[in-house]
């Protein structure tokens, strides 16, 4: 893909047209600059100190204590330091720190594995909670058509048994009109009180459902 | 990066000028542009663009938000739940795929190389903070339309829409996780191996990410390749274009170039120390420690 052109003692470098956007590639076309490369980015330089690190002299009083200790970071390194070459081996890190970071990982960052099983489980269960819930849901509704059927059911009977009722009371209040002369409520207190007995058997009669109008005996009420 | 180059062109166009002194230079017209001074003259002074009168003049306004003693706005709408947790939710630069052609255009990044976050850093494309709760980069589909390149790119997520685009011009895209002490070292890298650590391995994404990593639709690193493989057919289908055969590519080994689920950088396996300065790499002979970092 990069060839070189020498071309008037410099080298420039021929990128093919593949990867530059269509303006850029008709302007380069245009401009018959596809021998140049186009404008590169050059940032600025970072100015490291590479050549020269600073290794802190172990021996030196002047040198701070944090300094002289083991494992310390930046240019007295296993890389760089007075123990270049010396801890290669466990590169910078003791046995004991090794086992304490084996069991912080097994600990807080469990394998691939063991994830997928716990999201499959996780899984597993919200699906389980969801079908619970659905055929609960399920076996109510099935049983809904007969719960309505039964309701109407019930309805209807005390519906007819009401107005079954409604008509017996009025047939009973008619015919005791007719055998006192007026309404019931409408007789005055003393006679009522004379009829008490009476009426108290009739109430039972009442309360049995036969019919207020005797058949055989004499009941001796007066008319008016 | 810092060693001194060879003297060129510049050095001897210098020689044959005359002696330069403060005396012979001067800025590039039209590049320094005079600042205004103010309690200077019949325009910057009298009152000095600060108004007539009152706080303004006298520098005695109130703190942003107040609205003269009433209720301001920030403090009567109430609060909800919108930025609870805010502070522990990933986040990921976006990197439209017009900027990243821009990248391309200009030299910043190089298409003949697996585009890293380590390169869109070092091309300064993007600005990445680990601090701020930032997990990566995003890719996202806008200038999908101008998009040209070729390259082979691993990004943090992608949209549909910048996945077909990559495709349809014969690149590859994947997504890969890095917990934020490995994000750190990828954005920097020399400050890092400055350090003299060994190279850390990279952490498996958190269980409620593992989903959106293992789903060959997003690109997975931890997909199933055939699936990926399938995946791209049927985008192409969905899209409308057809998918080209990297394989008959002549920059297939590039194309192909994938890190492993434990590696940061390429070519730098966990466990090593680079020592810049004496251009060395230090592996580690210890089994326990081999098999750790192996594991």
């Amino acid at each position: 893909m990069a060839a070189s052109i020498v071309c008037g003692g410099h080298r420039c470098f021929f990128r093919s047209l593949n990867g530059i956007s269509g303006s850029k590639r008709s302007f380069l076309q245009t401009h018959r600059l596809c021998c140049c490369r186009p404008a590169s980015y050059n940032p600025k330089p970072l100015r490291l100190k590479l050549r020269e690190p600073y290794i802190p002299d172990r021996s030196s009083e002047k040198t701070p204590d944090w300094q002289k200790r083991l494992g310390m970071t930046g240019s007295c390194s296993v890389a760089t330091g007075p123990l270049r070459g010396s801890n290669q081996r466990l590169c910078g890190r003791t046995m004991r720190q090794l086992e304490r970071i084996i069991e912080e990982e097994n600990q807080w960052h469990p394998p691939l594995e063991v994830k997928l099983k716990n999201l499959r489980e996780m899984e597993r269960q919200d699906t389980e909670k969801r079908l619970a819930k659905e055929n609960l849901i399920a076996a109510n509704m099935a049983k809904m058509p007969k719960m309505i059927a039964d309701w109407r059911k019930e309805k209807l009977q005390t519906k007819t048994k009401m107005s079954e009722e409604k008509a017996r009371r009025s047939k009973l209040l008619a015919e005791a009109r007719e055998s006192l002369g007026v309404a019931p409520h409408q007789l005055p207190v003393a006679h009522v009180v004379e009829l008490l007995p009476r009426l108290l058997g009739l109430a039972a009669v009442f309360k049995e459902g036969n019919s207020l109008v005797p058949q055989e005996e004499d009941t001796g009420h007066r008319k008016r | 990066m810092s060693f001194p180059k060879k003297p060129g062109k510049a050095l001897d166009i210098l020689k044959n000028l005359p002696r330069i002194t403060l005396a012979n230079l001067r800025p590039e017209p039209g590049s320094i542009k005079a600042d205004k001074r103010l309690g200077r003259g019949q325009h910057g002074g009298n009152r000095s663009g600060r108004g007539h009168k009152g706080q303004r003049q006298r520098g005695n306004r109130p703190r942003l938000g107040f609205e003269g003693g009433h209720t301001p706005f920030y403090l009567s709408i109430p609060k909800y739940g919108y930025n609870e947790g805010h502070s522990l939710r990933p986040q990921y630069q976006p990197l439209s795929l017009k900027r990243l052609q821009y990248l391309i255009d200009l030299g910043r990044v190089d298409p003949s190389q697996p585009i890293d976050l380590t390169q869109l850093v070092n091309g300064r494309g993007i600005t990445i903070q680990p601090l701020k709760r930032d997990y990566g980069v995003q890719l996202v589909d806008e200038g999908a339309d101008i998009f040209a390149a070729k390259i082979n790119i691993e990004v943090q997520r992608a949209s549909e829409g910048a996945i077909a685009a990559i495709e349809r011009n014969g690149g590859v895209i994947t997504t890969g996780f890095y917990d934020p002490i490995s994000l750190g070292i990828l954005i920097k890298p020399v400050p890092f191996f400055l350090r003299g650590q060994p190279i850390p391995k990279r952490m498996l994404p958190g269980q409620d990410m593992v989903p959106f990593y293992t789903d060959a639709e997003n690109r997975g690193y931890l997909a199933d390749p055939e699936k990926i493989q399938q995946a791209r057919l049927a985008l192409a289908q969905k899209y409308g274009y057809i998918l080209p055969d990297i394989s008959k590519d002549e920059l297939y080994h590039m194309l192909a170039m994938r890190k492993d689920v434990r590696q940061i950088f390429f070519g730098l396996a966990p466990g090593w120390v680079v020592n810049m300065s004496e251009k060395k790499i230090l592996k580690p002979t210890d089994e326990k420690l081999l098999k750790y970092y192996r594991s």
